[in-house]
């Protein structure tokens, strides 16, 4: 394939806006997919996508276009649109010369449009506007070409109008794709760079490294060195997306495709390295990633202590395939040794957290989540606070700092008043607010990102109808009056159930925790006392009775074996809980410090 | 590590259920082995239980016969009184020491009462289950408060046996007044014996599938119980004593036949769906009339599952029957049956003294007092939750 005849990009959008359903489009005009593999969402492979409807990878596919006697070869890739997700896009985007911006024709402009369309301009991506949906009777096209003008500063009559279920539009975008989007610039004749822009784990194949050749080209066979590590390895198979892995038997400059080379070894690949021939001694790397910056921890803990090689494993190979998370061991008083794992946002750690389940099969405890810290201490030093157990005591803290975020929210204008309220009370401050159409504005605040990452998007949806959307983006840290609130099970510290909370939020935080904490632990045959403390003073404080009188079970009739299983799966349940003293604390208890937010 | 053994049951099996399987109808929250009534099959079923003994080549004597159900007094007198020969003609002496059938209000009359009682029966246990008639009509029990009340005068007056009333608690509903009330009247009868267990909703009871289809089974079905002030106000003055959790009688007029379940003797069950316990192994029968009739008939083994005890899983099913009784358990039993281990793996599984749990060790017994007695399923479920897994290795 000549380099001037491809043409890769992205496609980019609010979630829900049809990415997917356009990728599905393309695919089968071009004649990619056959008819008999044809079904909704074909790239959402994933059992967690096409459970949810919504994209968590991303993903490639190559296509060839026919127009005026040339064969276009057109890499897409098809990106998630959650906000949780934005790194996935980052990374996708280096891997393309321009992008599909799709918007909503009836919901327009959304708080995470303007921010892909940022990111978009900053990795000087040719950007084409797509209004999608227009098939819709709620669409308003008109409305939405000037709320692009206005908020994403792109010419409205750039837009074309679509539809990805009827296939309005499809052709042109296509045509378009090939006129308006530079082939890609690398090099043929310099040395092979190729960029590892994803990869992932298969159990027969080893690891599948998705790679963008930026320079030269790659053929079967070639003896290759990823640059990171210094590893050597053979080029066993290359190929490209069609959506399913297909091999080639070589790939030029520009190309996107897979390689395969027999690596086992997790750690051996890191994404965003670059792959060289071996025998080029001289290349110089490309930039890669910037790391992905966690936003939010929880601890993750085998049930079994046994198990805590296996979720080792498991932790690694997911990250291969999802390089934003993180993980470093932690050790808990309460549930021994696990991992502080670090993720994007609350959706991103309930995806990890379900994939982990599915497809490794150790059963874990996950603790509440909370955000990172920067402490400053009496010597001037600063460091870093992952878990609420890493605080020291408070007369060792000069200062605690919290992340900053800023926050956009899209909504109509009628709702600026509940949204101003629910985010001042959140320690929010404002900072604008800007139409950009009829009746439409964006709100923008600082405000800590502990105070919007657990439920806040929840009370926004409710305050708003359901017609607000959001999106934010880390500022700094920020000191404020934080401290740390102890959970004590009769008299014992549960270190995982400790959370940093504003002061003038303990006391009705401390309270919500307690009421959840009494309702998942069952009674037992003495009083149990829970606690909240910060410092040495008691905050809150619930009981839960003892057992007085019971059922008393399966005992009609001569069945004696049905009464003892009864009793035998007592001691299954137990396997289940965690031990603090002799009371008996079910894993879901260990997230109760999340649930209670609202109540807040 | 201490070694538990098994050495057997304190005595010879001399327990016999038979089970009865004809109902007229179906109770909402019973799950029993049952069928609609046929009197085409009522010769079948005695032969079969008859044939069902013979195959398990049992000599010895028949301390308890319960004739249970399903509903045994569907059978007429002529198929009870052969079904009651065939039973005690494989046991000498051939009279037992009791001998109870279950009876439903319905059923009773004045011939019935004087025909079982000609033919040996010196028990009788009735299905009261509440005096409430909105009640026992969402029940689809059979009778009416009224047909009961009449069922109990009979008795009180023509039945020359023991007996025993059966109450239902914690149906949808009731209100503790209305318990009391239950209690109240049924006190009036002057029964020897009352058994009173709460309702439990059985998997393939019609009460289970359509609660589970309208997501509503909770936790409050099954709570209801007797309490101490309860007991004390309405039963204790009729000089009923507690002998055990749910049941209530006149000193001499206990179950024999549940004792002997509750020091988890051996005993045998005939009839489809009857349990059995005997030389180590449990066993349920066929539960499907039909499908037991076949077996039974055709000569091969009725029972559908069998298990070996292992000796911490006895101990653990003589733990939870035996501490829900007044007297508890003996400990020179105890020791004979499970070896001196026995106290050690109670200990250990324990994690707390024992007095702490609610449990009293005396010179020569281990037993539940008082109040501790009505929460015995917490404290039981404490010590299951480390109970040893089967055989606990020796040292
Ligand atoms: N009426 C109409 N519905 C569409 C169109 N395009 C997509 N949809 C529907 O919009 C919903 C979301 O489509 P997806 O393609 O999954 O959207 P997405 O942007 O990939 O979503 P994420 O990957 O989760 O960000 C689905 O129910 C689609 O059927 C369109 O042109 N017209
Ligand atoms: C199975 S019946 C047989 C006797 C007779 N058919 C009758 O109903 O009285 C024996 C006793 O078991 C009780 N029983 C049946 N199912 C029960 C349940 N799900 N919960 C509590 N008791 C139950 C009945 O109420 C009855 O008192
Ligand atoms: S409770 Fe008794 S009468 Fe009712 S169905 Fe069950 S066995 Fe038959
Ligand atoms: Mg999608």
């Amino acid at each position: 394939m000549k380099q001037e005849h491809i043409r890769n990009f992205s496609i980019i959008a609010h979630i829900d806006h049809g990415k997917s359903t356009l990728a599905d489009r393309f695919l089968q005009v071009t004649n990619t997919v056959g008819e008999r593999d044809a079904r909704a969402q074909l790239l959402d492979n994933m059992d967690l996508e096409r459970e949810r409807g919504i994209t968590i990878k991303a993903k490639a596919a190559s296509m060839d276009y026919v127009r005026d006697g040339v064969t276009y070869r057109l890499n897409l890739i098809d990106t998630p649109g959650h906000v949780d997700f934005n790194y996935e896009v980052e990374r996708a985007m280096q891997a393309c010369e321009g992008a599909l911006l799709l918007v909503d024709a009836s919901q327009g402009v959304e708080a995470q449009t303007v921010h892909n369309t940022v990111l978009a301009e900053q990795a000087d991506l040719h950007l084409i506007p797509v209004i999608n949906k227009i098939d819709l009777a709620s669409a308003r096209p008109d409305e939405v070409v000037e709320e692009i003008e206005n908020a994403l500063a792109i010419e409205g009559e750039r837009a074309v109008l679509a539809s990805a279920k009827t296939g309005i539009g499809v052709e042109e975008i296509l045509n378009r794709i090939v006129d308006e989007i530079p082939a890609p610039r690398g090099d043929k004749d310099a040395p092979l760079r190729a960029l590892i822009y994803d990869a992932e784990f298969n159990d027969y194949r080893g690891v599948i490294m998705h790679v963008r050749i930026v320079d030269g080209e790659l053929s079967a066979g070639d003896r290759v060195r990823l640059m990171a590590d210094g590893t050597r390895h053979e080029a066993l198979e290359i190929g490209v997306f069609r959506p399913h892995l297909t091999p080639v038997k070589r790939l030029g400059t520009g190309e996107v495709g897979y390689l395969i080379a027999n690596i086992k070894t997790l750690n051996e690949v890191r994404v965003g390295d670059t792959i060289c021939l071996e025998k080029d001694r001289e290349v110089k790397p490309l930039p890669g990633y910037r790391p992905a910056r966690a936003m939010v921890y929880c601890g993750i803990f085998p049930v079994q202590n046994g198990d805590f090689d296996d979720l080792r494993t498991a932790l690694t190979r997911l990250q291969l395939n999802d390089s934003a998370f993180s993980f470093m061991p932690e050790s808990s008083d309460a549930l021994g040794f696990g991992f502080r794992c670090g993720f994007l946002g609350l959706l991103h750690m309930e995806i990890v957290q379900e994939r982990l389940e599915r497809e490794s099969g150790v059963d874990v405890v996950q603790t509440a989540p909370n955000v990172t810290y920067e402490l400053l201490d009496n010597e001037g030093a600063t460091k870093l606070i992952r878990s609420p157990s890493e605080l020291p005591d408070p007369t060792h803290i000069a200062e605690l700092r919290e992340p900053i975020v800023k926050l956009n929210v899209v909504a109509p204008d009628e709702f600026v008043g509940a949204i101003m309220k629910l985010t001042i009370e959140r320690r929010g401050r404002f900072l604008k607010q800007e139409y950009i159409g009829p009746g439409r504005v964006l709100v923008g605040f600082r405000v800590p990102l502990a105070e919007i990452i657990f439920d806040f998007f929840d009370k926004l949806k409710s305050a708003t109808r359901g017609y607000a959307t959001m999106d934010y983006e880390l500022e700094g840290y920020a000191a404020d009056a934080l401290v740390k609130m102890r959970i004590l099970v009769n008299g014992e510290e549960v270190d995982a159930l400790s959370s940093i909370a504003h002061k003038d939020h303990c006391e009705p935080r401390g309270r919500a925790i307690l009421k959840v904490l009494r309702k998942e632990i069952r009674r037992h045959l003495f009083k149990v006392a829970l606690q909240a403390a910060v410092g040495g003073k008691i905050v809150a404080r619930e009981d839960i009775a003892p057992v007085r009188k019971d059922v008393t079970s399966k005992c009609y009739g001569g069945d004696i074996s049905r009464k003892r299983k009864l009793l035998e799966k007592q001691k299954a349940g137990k396997k289940r809980m965690k031990m603090v003293g002799n009371v008996e604390i079910p894993q879901k208890a260990f997230l109760a410090v999340l649930g209670t937010r609202e109540k807040t | 590590m201490h070694t538990l053994v098994d050495r057997g049951p304190p005595g010879p099996l001399s327990s016999v259920y038979i089970h009865i399987p004809f109902c007229r109808d179906r109770c909402t929250y019973c799950a029993f082995a049952t069928i609609a009534d046929d009197t085409a099959l009522h010769q079948r079923v005695v032969r079969a239980l008859i044939s069902e003994l013979q195959r398990h080549e049992f000599s010895g004597t028949w301390k308890t016969i319960y004739l249970g159900g399903g509903t045994p007094g569907l059978l007429s007198a002529a198929h009870l009184d052969h079904l009651l020969d065939g039973i005690r003609a494989s046991a000498s002496p051939r009279t037992p020491e009791e001998l109870t059938l279950e009876a439903n209000p319905a059923n009773i009359t004045r011939e019935a009462l004087t025909s079982w009682a000609a033919m040996g029966v010196t028990r009788l246990s009735l299905g009261v289950q509440t005096f409430d008639d909105r009640a026992l009509r969402s029940l689809a029990r059979l009778h009416s408060a009224e047909t009961a009340r009449r069922a109990l005068e009979l008795i009180a007056e023509f039945w020359p046996g023991t007996w025993s009333a059966d109450l239902l608690l914690g149906w949808e509903g009731q209100s503790q007044a209305q318990l009391a009330s239950d209690l109240t009247e049924l006190a009036r009868f002057e029964p020897p014996h009352i058994s009173a267990y709460p309702l439990e909703l059985e998997q393939g009871s019609l009460l289970f599938s359509r609660l589970q289809n309208t997501f509503k089974i909770t936790s409050k079905h099954t709570e209801t119980h007797i309490s101490d002030t309860l007991f004390r106000k309405h039963l204790e003055p009729a000089g009923l004593v507690r002998y055990e959790v749910s049941n209530f009688a006149n000193s001499g007029h206990e179950s024999r036949h549940n004792q002997a379940y509750w020091a988890n003797s051996e005993y045998l069950g005939l009839g489809p769906g009857a349990c059995s316990s005997r030389a180590g192994l449990r066993w349920g029968n066929l539960r499907d009339t039909q499908a037991w009739l076949a077996a039974v008939e055709s000569g091969r083994s009725a029972r559908a599952r069998a298990e070996r005890i292992s000796p911490p899983q006895r101990l653990l099913e003589s733990l939870a029957i035996g501490l829900r009784t007044a007297e508890g358990l003996s400990r020179a039993e105890l020791e004979r049956r499970f070896g001196a281990a026995w106290l050690p793996v109670l200990e250990c599984a324990a994690e707390a003294p024992l007095d702490e749990l609610g449990l009293q060790l005396t010179e020569t017994r281990l037993i539940a007092p008082g109040e501790h007695r009505l929460r015995i399923d917490a404290i039981l479920s404490h010590i299951a939750r480390n109970w040893p897994d089967h055989e606990v290795e020796p040292a």
